[in-house]
């Protein structure tokens, strides 16, 4: 469905994006994750024809995005920071979404007016709140009817019973019309519940980008006791980080968890546990690995 | 549903015209005042005229409509109402967030762009048409029969309004900075008068002989407003008994520009294709730009600074000003220059060594011009215009003095000349605080249509006229020459003319004023006498009384005679003919003649047509000083 190769974007000499290289599957819910100033919201304005790149290539089901109205009609964008018109209510807005989007769902949108109880469609969207307007957002979103959904923090702002409801929206578009979602969150836990795919950015290129399972295969943490100290690990071992409380050790490895288990079993330990990462915890190990910034401050 | 041109959105067109109702609302307003309301409110005032012909209350009407349609097509409010309609429906271009949602849509900047030009534009000329119309209704209803004016008016306003509506778009595109488009509007469009009015002044200041005098030329035309305002605007017939308004000038003018302005629009749309998004809310847009706008903003400033700076100084030597003017611009030209880098950078973080170095190059450009100009490498001062190219010639003074024959610009040519050659002098005579000067402008029409004009300061001292080849004698023999003083008197053309009015202000031993007005016959021997008195040169001494200033000691009488004349031709006054390629000007005209005891011819004649018994009626300028001060001292 998406299709992102070597882009590059450049400001004022800062190399923003800085070759990045990304795909999303059709039906895919991929999460965007990376630090502030990663690029994600500079690489979601490319996805979205906003921005001109200075280098590379940026397709939608095959097709240049930039100046393509016809593929511009197949996505909807969410942004950070959302512009409604001056004095525009939800009434007018979905008048001019419906004038814009060719497959807008009038019916839809009338159906979903229960969603949003708080919202009185006649009232100025700018004098909502701003979780409101991101459920206005949502709302015009959903109707367009679109295949892809880009979604820059969308559920920064709202309450928990709002983005639960969100996410339910979501996640019925995309198991019946088999919506693809690019999501870009800080909100690495609500990510990983419900993203499939995961692109983790850094300094303007994605580093890693996998299935959520690969992912959480490839790293692993594993708890290990042993009747005295911890004996020299083999050098095949790709240790991330390791704490230790007491004769138990908390060991973050790189690898197949289940060789990592075998072999470490062959040192005899009192007590071996292997436990999955959360995406979070990867998230923290992989950009540790980079010299990310916050490594000192979390562990 | 979404349209199917490609240059076209409806909903955009639609969203641009609910959401800024108020300015196209604002715009019928004032259409609406300015044709129906006031043609109605002139329409009022026949009802209580009475004394009028048919005819005259026709050409009455036609005046009012020329009035209205002349407030109607005003190009100062063209000029805002267009910049307002540009602010407006491109206004989604200077805030990241608008412009991310809207380039967000499926739709094409050139759908975007032409949407809302389209728009905006529609905002100005249908009131403007909306105007007309409701105009044309009020006026037939109140009498009027002037359509073809207000159609006029209603081309000149849609022309007006799409020259500068195309340009401010053009403007628009150059920045990301909402608040700065009507500032880079109102910069582009004097952008040129400005500069050449600030060079103007930078080179009267340091340059000899250079008047600070705004020169019109054929580039103004690159200034829009300016050259619009001054080519646009009501004509007047002044062959009649009163000037008759005959209509709108400046069509030529407005199509050109409206040609001009489609080449702006595709430039816009290029320029807005070209646009980066994350320039929104940057000063300027697009890069290449940026210094352009230092560098311009460094010229500009530094240049005026400098000039306020040396007028602040007041120096009055000639090399002083040049200094201070020197350092003005090192010091404000750079000054300026890092100003416009904070603006174009949103911080004060600007003195990298990169910049540094740019400005060092400007400040070395900078000044370089200034020691170009003050050292006349650009040929300036020596400038005098060969004999042969010269339409016409003359000098200001107290009055205009000059002419087109041959041996008058020879001698004006030779004269320029002596006092380009007197520079050192005459600079040495001005700085020096006891030294009287005065000011006088050579100016020369050549023909090939341009003008060149100079101004001095000479020494002006009534001892110079023991030297016949001072200039000031020369001076004062040309503006003392009965020819100078006649068309001083009655205007360029010697032609006869009849007296319809005279008389003398006289007054009484207490210095009480009556007027003597003169009968038909008595006014005819008054103008004769006059006339003989001119010829005779016996105005002389009372114009170099008005040449020097001698303290409280002056023989030319208090009492002046009036008179007022008509001609068969026109009477084009000198300085309207000297500085007006085609000058306009009534059949008659009003003389306020001064004498002295040598106007012996005019004396005689008001004696004769019993005005005064004696000579002993008339009273000098000092005698009539005295009598006051007597009289205040007495009181």
């Amino acid at each position: 469905m998406v299709e992102v190769r070597n882009l590059v974007k450049e400001f004022n000499g800062f190399h923003a994006l800085d070759g990045v290289d990304m795909s999303v599957k059709k039906g895919a819910i991929y999460g965007l994750v990376g630090p502030n100033g990663a690029g994600k919201s500079t690489l979601l304005r490319h996805l979205t024809g906003i921005y001109r790149q200075n280098g590379g290539t940026v397709k939608i089901a095959g097709e240049e995005v930039y100046e393509n109205p016809k593929i511009k009609e197949k996505f909807a964008f969410i942004p950070d920071d959302i512009f409604y018109f001056m004095q525009a209510d939800t009434m007018e807005m979905k008048r001019f979404y419906q004038g814009i989007y060719p497959k807008f769902d009038e019916k839809m949108f009338h159906r979903l007016i229960e969603y949003f109880p708080t919202i009185d469609p006649k009232k100025s969207i700018r004098s909502l709140s701003k979780g409101m307007q991101k459920q206005v957002a949502f709302w015009l979103s959903v109707c367009t009817r679109a295949e892809l959904l880009i979604l820059d923090e969308p559920v920064d702002g709202l309450d928990p019973v709002m983005r639960r409801q969100i996410w339910s929206i979501i996640m019925a578009d995309v198991s019946e019309y088999d919506t693809t979602v690019i999501v870009s969150s800080h909100n690495l836990r609500e990510l990983e519940d419900v993203c499939d795919h995961v692109g983790i950015m850094h300094k303007g290129k994605i580093m890693i980008e996998r299935s959520l399972s690969d992912l959480q295969g490839s790293v692993c943490k594993i708890q290990v006791a042993f009747q005295a100290e911890m004996p020299k690990l083999p050098e095949s071992f790709d240790v991330l980080h390791m704490s230790n409380t007491g004769r138990v050790y908390t060991l973050i490895v790189k690898g197949n968890p289940t060789e990592a288990k075998l072999q470490l079993e062959k040192m005899h330990p009192m007590l071996i546990d292997i436990l999955p990462l959360t995406l979070e915890e990867i998230f923290i190990y992989e950009l540790g690995g980079v010299d990310y910034e916050v490594k000192d401050i979390l562990f | 549903m979404k349209s199917k041109t490609s240059c076209f959105n409806k909903t955009i067109f639609l969203k641009n015209i609910t959401h800024f109702w108020p300015i196209w609302v604002m715009i019928t307003l004032w259409n609406l005042f300015i044709m129906p309301f006031m043609i109605y409110n002139h329409s009022q005032r026949y009802k209580f005229i009475t004394n009028l012909s048919e005819k005259e209350i026709m050409q009455d009407r036609l005046n009012d409509i020329m009035n209205i349609v002349d407030i109607y097509v005003n190009p100062i409010i063209l000029f805002l109402f267009a910049v307002v309609a540009v602010m407006a429906v491109f206004s989604y271009l200077y805030h990241a967030r608008s412009a991310n949602m809207m380039h967000a849509l499926p739709v094409t900047r050139k759908e975007l762009f032409f949407t809302n030009y389209v728009s905006g534009l529609l905002f100005l000329i249908v009131p403007q048409i909306i105007g007309f119309l409701s105009g044309i209704l009020v006026g037939a209803v109140c009498g009027y029969t002037s359509m073809n004016v207000m159609l006029t008016g209603l081309l000149f306003a849609c022309g007006i309004s799409f020259v500068f509506y195309s340009i401010t778009v053009w403007v628009a595109m150059f920045t990301g900075q909402l608040l700065a488009v009507p500032v880079f509007a109102v910069i582009l469009n004097f952008l040129y008068v400005g500069c050449k009015v600030l060079v103007r002044m930078l080179m009267s200041l340091i340059s000899y002989g250079i008047p600070m005098e705004y020169v019109s030329g054929r580039l103004d035309v690159l200034s829009p407003l300016y050259y619009i305002a001054n080519h646009v605007h009501l004509t007047y017939d002044y062959s009649g008994e009163y000037p008759v308004c005959t209509g709108l000038s400046g069509q030529k003018t407005v199509a050109i520009y409206a040609l001009a302005a489609v080449v702006f629009v595709l430039a816009a749309y290029l320029i807005y294709r070209m646009r980066n998004l994350e320039t929104a809310g940057s000063l300027i847009s697009i890069p290449w730009i940026a210094p352009v706008f230092r560098w311009g903003a460094a010229f500009c400033g530094g240049s005026l600074l400098s000039v306020i700076f040396c007028s602040i100084m007041d120096f009055s030597s000639g090399k002083m000003i040049f200094v201070s003017a020197l350092i003005g611009a090192i010091v404000f030209g750079a000054a300026c220059f890092f100003v416009a880098q904070m603006f174009l950078e949103k911080g004060f973080r600007v003195f990298q060594k990169k910049r540094m170095l740019e400005c060092g190059i400007f400040i070395a450009i900078f000044a370089c011009m200034y020691i170009a100009i003050e050292f006349d490498l650009f040929g300036q001062e020596r400038k005098l215009p060969d004999a042969a190219d010269v339409e016409m010639a003359c000098l200001d003074h107290v009055s205009t003095y000059g002419g087109s024959d041959e041996e008058m610009v020879e001698d004006i040519l030779k004269l320029h000349s002596q006092i380009i050659d007197s520079k050192k002098e005459f600079e040495g005579y001005a700085a020096d605080a006891y030294g009287n000067t005065s000011y006088l402008t050579i100016r020369y029409r050549l023909k090939d249509g341009s003008s060149l004009e100079r101004a001095y300061k000479v020494p002006w001292e009534r001892e110079m006229m023991n030297e016949p080849e001072s200039v000031v004698c020369k001076v004062v023999d040309l503006a003392t020459s009965p020819e100078s003083y006649r068309k001083e008197l009655f205007g360029v053309y010697d032609q006869e003319m009849k007296v319809t009015n005279c008389q003398i202000d006289l007054y009484d031993a207490q210095n009480e004023a009556r007027d003597h007005v003169f009968s038909d016959e008595d006014a005819d021997k008054i103008y004769q006498a006059i006339l003989a008195d001119l010829w005779e040169g016996n105005f002389k001494n009372c114009l170099l009384n008005g040449l020097f200033y001698d303290g409280e000691e002056n023989d030319t009488y208090y009492n002046s005679v009036l008179i007022d004349v008509v001609g068969e031709k026109e009477v084009i006054p000198v300085y309207a003919y000297y500085h007006s390629r085609m000058p306009e000007g009534s059949k008659s005209t009003t003389a306020n003649i001064g004498f002295d005891a040598n106007c012996r011819n005019l004396i005689e004649a008001l004696i004769e047509t019993g005005a005064i018994q004696s000579e002993q009626d008339l009273v000098t300028i000092s005698e009539w000083n005295q009598q006051n001060m007597d009289t205040e001292k007495a009181r």
